[in-house]
């Protein structure tokens, strides 16, 4: 196989929190390994709090690891040098869930896309630049560009503010864009067209993408053929083909969580039972739980559970499950 | 059976520099005691002024221009003082969107419910203890740990839960619940709504639920009222909205709502954007998206009944077609 | 898609789109019309309005009259023409003074937000010093042991006391900025800092540092005149605060009955000026701020 865009090395990120004699370490992700491709589209799914988001900045560049390495082609961000950092930079985006607050209030949608053009000498004039951004526009369906180009952030619609945001990662012709919840505050009737221009930027342009969510349901509607990582308190916890791992989940926190996804059909809502949990509430992440940080929850819990953390174990092709008791787990199928 | 409450007409409006806006548009729908009804709308639909508006607690410059709304009988917009404050907690509490974050965070759990109870009346502070402590439980929450925490303390998905038993605390006949599981993650959204389907079932309450999520109304609705630009589109049992949609929006709202199971190209989107409900033009606020849409449109469908409970406003409806979801 | 409809809007319809929504709010209409008349006086008036500065004893305390539309001073000269010629120095001490107050403040607020860290102490405990001490008596001291002889030096005296506050308040919205998405995405971008400061930072607090901008001119003048009435700089005798003093010190015009419009006069430009610049300072916001635009 090819070398990845970005591979994650072992990353651990740590926070401190506090002030000096109360100090708390939280630890937001926890020894991840995970490799995105060119081309690919990859979906990072967990609840709120479980590391996601930071996982998506250690990717760009905008957080550091505090522990394991973010590998450029191959290459440790931190020893790239002079043209290779602007190459790294300009290869990797990110698109924000708020697209309010991803746009500079006073700015233009033209002072706001053209700034990157600029940057790299993309262009020289402004009349120059006024069409590229144009040509920006109308590629995310912001038709025609002439009633977009000169409006403020608050003039527009949800919809047509994310995909500025979009537009404004697209324009360095990245080569991977993270997406940190980029629909989650977008009307429901124009989420799939979000989405669907994604797809469409993945197929046209190759621009690969890591799709971070808590929606199982948004996840598999764009990833589609992909690969997708489950993530519960900083740890990847299953991991593998999107279409087997949704159908076939192996961790009893993916089971949980696939069992209480509502579904747009009352018939069969009005059957599904979530699968009971032991606990509700997810514990606090300043103590996570020794061993497997699932275990005070998990239904089917054992003494190792508590005792050891589980590794990541190959259980199919390409699918990839931490949990000690995964040959005892009960198949759970979603039907 | 006969209605709960009763909303006839109910048109609110915004007077703002650039014009007038219309948020609540010639509104009408029926509650019935002991159901779930949902309203499904987007941001901007004008649900969560409906239920302000039905509460008589429109913000302002907001104003409720005309309508009515009666609940079991008594006209609620002519309520005043007393008997309003009586009304808006006794008789229907509400949860509002982001109901964790109205928890004072100075003031324990436990004063919480005091407080209320104060206010409201209730002196015999035992009575009240013993109540909470019975609601807190009925939301999964342990009293004894509870009680004397502050706000800050809990997670999100406890303080949704005790906002959930505040508003029970006074016993009230119907609680208009909007977006209440909007913030939280899906496990804690399933068992929110597997508590407030159980609680339904043993106080015989009545539930308003606001959202924008087609998958909660599938799984937790009795009857469902589709909004879009400040009208209602669709009323029916959650049934027909799901395997027998007449409105054009209905079936776009379900379409787009996506699964984990089913054909992934059946879903898309809706095509075009939400409506500036400033100076719209007349006729039905649908009509620049609709698939279906006529010259006819141009003029306001109006609602109307087509089938025994089934409400529509929409001239096509006959032709609308929709396959159900294989979801 | 035709080039003229990505073309950007002239530079004359965005002034007159600007203008519009100025008329549309009357209070800070009204205060850009005063300080627009107090502009053109500075400007303008001293070539209009004669000033002559020699003593006519015979025309002393003389009411308002057509021919002296505010009356005559202590010496029989024009109170109108005094005040117009004072008020090139008043303004242009206010404007300077307000110039090199914003420059130290949005320095140091900038720095000290941006950098963080040991540098933020540090400005951060400079801003404080300065904030702790009253300014209008280390003024007076510096004023008293330098020696002031234009308006350049009063305005360097005036603004070297007076930034705290400001940079303060340019520390804190740049400390919330700087962790926005917007900021991030430029960063991800590669844009450098320069780019982040002046075109992404700064045009977010400018609407804030233009209103200030009018009070810091307020406060000037305010002050300017003070230190001129106390007699502690006394290098321009058209100054309003030297008018003051003179009425007051040199010939107790505030007990002589006839001398009212005499000491009045420079009162009521201060006022005036000090109005105006409130009431335009509050419709400045709307028209620098493109989210409270409609």
């Amino acid at each position: 196989m090819s070398t990845p865009i970005i591979s994650l090395e072992n990353v651990s990120v740590t926070f401190q929190r506090g002030v000096l004699w109360r100090r708390q370490r939280v630890h937001a992700v926890v020894n991840v390994s995970l490799a995105v491709h060119e081309g690919e589209v990859v979906a990072l799914v967990g609840e709120s709090g479980c590391g996601k988001t930071t996982l998506g900045r250690v990717v760009v560049g905008l957080q550091a690891p505090t522990r394991g390495r973010v590998l450029y082609y191959g290459q440790d961000v931190r020893t790239l040098r002079g043209e290779a950092v602007y190459e790294y930079r300009r290869s990797v985006q990110i698109v924000h869930q708020d697209s309010y607050a991803a746009l500079n209030p006073v700015r233009t949608v033209y002072q706001s896309l053209s700034a990157p053009f600029f940057r790299y000498r993309l262009v020289r004039r402004r009349a120059e630049a006024r069409e590229k951004v144009a040509e920006l526009l109308e590629m995310m369906g912001l038709t025609p560009a002439g009633d977009f180009i000169d409006k403020y952030p608050h003039q527009l619609s949800g919809g047509q503010r994310q995909r500025v945001v979009l537009a404004r990662a697209v324009a360095l012709r990245p080569r991977l864009i993270v997406a940190d919840e980029p629909v989650s505050m977008v009307d429901v009737s124009l989420r799939l067209s979000i989405l669907d221009l994604m797809r469409s930027l993945n197929e046209r342009m190759g621009i690969a993408f890591l799709y971070i969510t808590h929606d199982l349901a948004t996840a598999r509607y764009f990833v589609r053929t992909g690969r997708i990582a489950v993530m519960y308190l900083g740890q990847v916890v299953e991991m593998g083909n999107l279409q087997e791992v949704l159908t076939w989940p192996r961790h009893p926190y993916l089971q949980a969580l696939l069992s209480a996804v509502p579904v747009p059909d009352p018939r069969r809502a009005r059957h599904m039972k979530p699968l009971p949990l032991r606990s509700l509430d997810l514990p606090d992440p300043t103590h996570p739980p020794s061993g497997c940080r699932f275990h005070p929850r998990c239904p089917y819990a054992e003494a190792i559970c508590g005792a050891e953390e589980p590794p990541l174990q190959t259980v199919a092709d390409g699918h990839q499950v931490a949990c000690h008791l995964v040959d005892k787990v009960p198949e759970w199928v979603l039907s | 059976m006969k209605p709960l409450l009763r909303v006839r007409d109910l048109v609110v409006e915004f007077h703002l520099d650039r014009g007038t806006l219309r948020a609540v548009n010639r509104v009408s729908l029926d509650v019935y005691p002991g159901e779930i009804m949902a309203i499904v709308g987007e941001s901007g639909s004008g649900k969560s002024t409906l239920a302000f508006a039905l509460l008589n607690l429109v913000p302002p410059p907001g104003r409720i221009v005309e309508g009515q709304v009666s609940f079991n009988g008594t006209d609620v917009l002519a309520l005043r003082g007393d008997a309003l404050r009586q009304y808006r907690w006794r008789e229907v509490a509400m949860v509002f969107q982001a109901a964790q974050n109205v928890l004072n965070p100075v003031m324990r759990v436990v004063d919480h419910f005091l407080d209320t109870a104060r206010d409201h009346g209730l002196t015999n502070e035992g009575e009240v203890l013993a109540w909470a402590e019975e609601l807190l439980r009925m939301v999964r929450l342990e009293p004894a740990r509870v009680f004397s925490a502050y706000p800050h303390e809990l997670s999100g998905g406890m303080r949704q839960r005790v906002v959930i038993a505040l508003s029970l605390l006074l016993k009230p006949r119907m609680v208009i619940l909007d977006e209440p599981t909007t913030a939280l993650d899906v496990v804690t959204q399933a068992y929110i709504m597997d508590i407030l389907n159980e609680i339904r079932r043993e106080m015989n309450l009545t539930m308003l639920l606001l959202t924008h999520d087609m998958s909660v109304v599938a799984k937790i609705a009795d009857r469902v009222g589709v909004m879009y630009a400040g009208q209602v589109m669709e009323i029916a049992d959650v049934d027909s909205i799901f395997y027998r949609p007449r409105h054009p929006y209905t079936v776009g709202l379900i379409h787009a709502a996506p699964s984990l199971l089913g054909d992934l190209d059946r879903k898309q989107p809706i095509p075009g954007s939400p409506p500036d409900l400033i100076n719209p033009p007349p006729g039905c606020p649908f009509r620049p998206r609709c698939g279906y849409a006529s010259a006819r449109c141009e003029e306001d469908p109006g609602l109307h009944v087509i089938a025994d409970g089934h409400w529509v406003a929409c001239h096509h409806w006959e032709q609308v077609t929709h396959h159900a979801p294989v979801s | 898609m035709t080039v003229a409809s990505i073309r950007a809007e002239s530079r004359w319809r965005t002034w007159y789109a600007t203008f519009l929504i100025l008329y549309r709010n009357k209070r800070a209409f009204v205060g850009f019309l005063i300080l627009l008349a107090f502009l053109l006086m500075a400007i303008v008036g001293p070539y209009l309005v004669p000033l002559d500065m020699s003593a006519r004893y015979a025309e002393r305390y003389l009411p308002p009259s057509w021919e002296h539309p505010l009356g005559t001073d202590f010496v029989g000269r024009d109170t109108f023409a005094l005040i117009v010629h004072g008020s090139r120095d008043v303004l242009s001490i206010a404007f300077l003074a307000a110039l090199f107050t914003v420059g130290i403040a949005l320095a140091v607020g900038m720095v000290a937000g941006l950098q963080g860290g040991l540098v933020d102490a540090v400005l951060m405990l400079l801003t404080n010093t300065v904030l702790t001490i009253p300014k209008f008596p280390v003024m007076l001291v510096f004023a008293t042991v330098f020696r002031v002889k234009d308006p350049f030096s009063l305005a360097l005296i005036l603004s070297v006391w007076a930034w705290g506050g400001l940079a303060r308040a340019v520390r804190s919205q740049i400390l919330s900025l700087k962790e926005r998405e917007f900021i991030e995405a430029a960063r991800v971008m590669g844009l450098g800092l320069p780019h982040i400061v002046v075109r992404e930072l700064l045009p977010n607090i400018m609407p804030y540092v233009a209103i200030n901008f009018l009070y810091i001119m307020k406060d000037a003048i305010t002050a300017s005149v003070g230190l001129m009435f106390l007699g502690i700089i006394p290098f321009s005798a058209t100054n309003w605060g030297m008018m003051l003093n003179l009425a007051t010190q040199q010939s107790g015009a505030i007990y002589i009955p006839q001398g009212l419009y005499y000491a009045l006069a420079p009162m009521v430009a201060i006022i005036l000026f000090q109005l105006g610049a409130l009431f335009f300072a509050h419709g400045l916001d709307e028209v620098l701020n493109p989210r409270l635009r409609s």
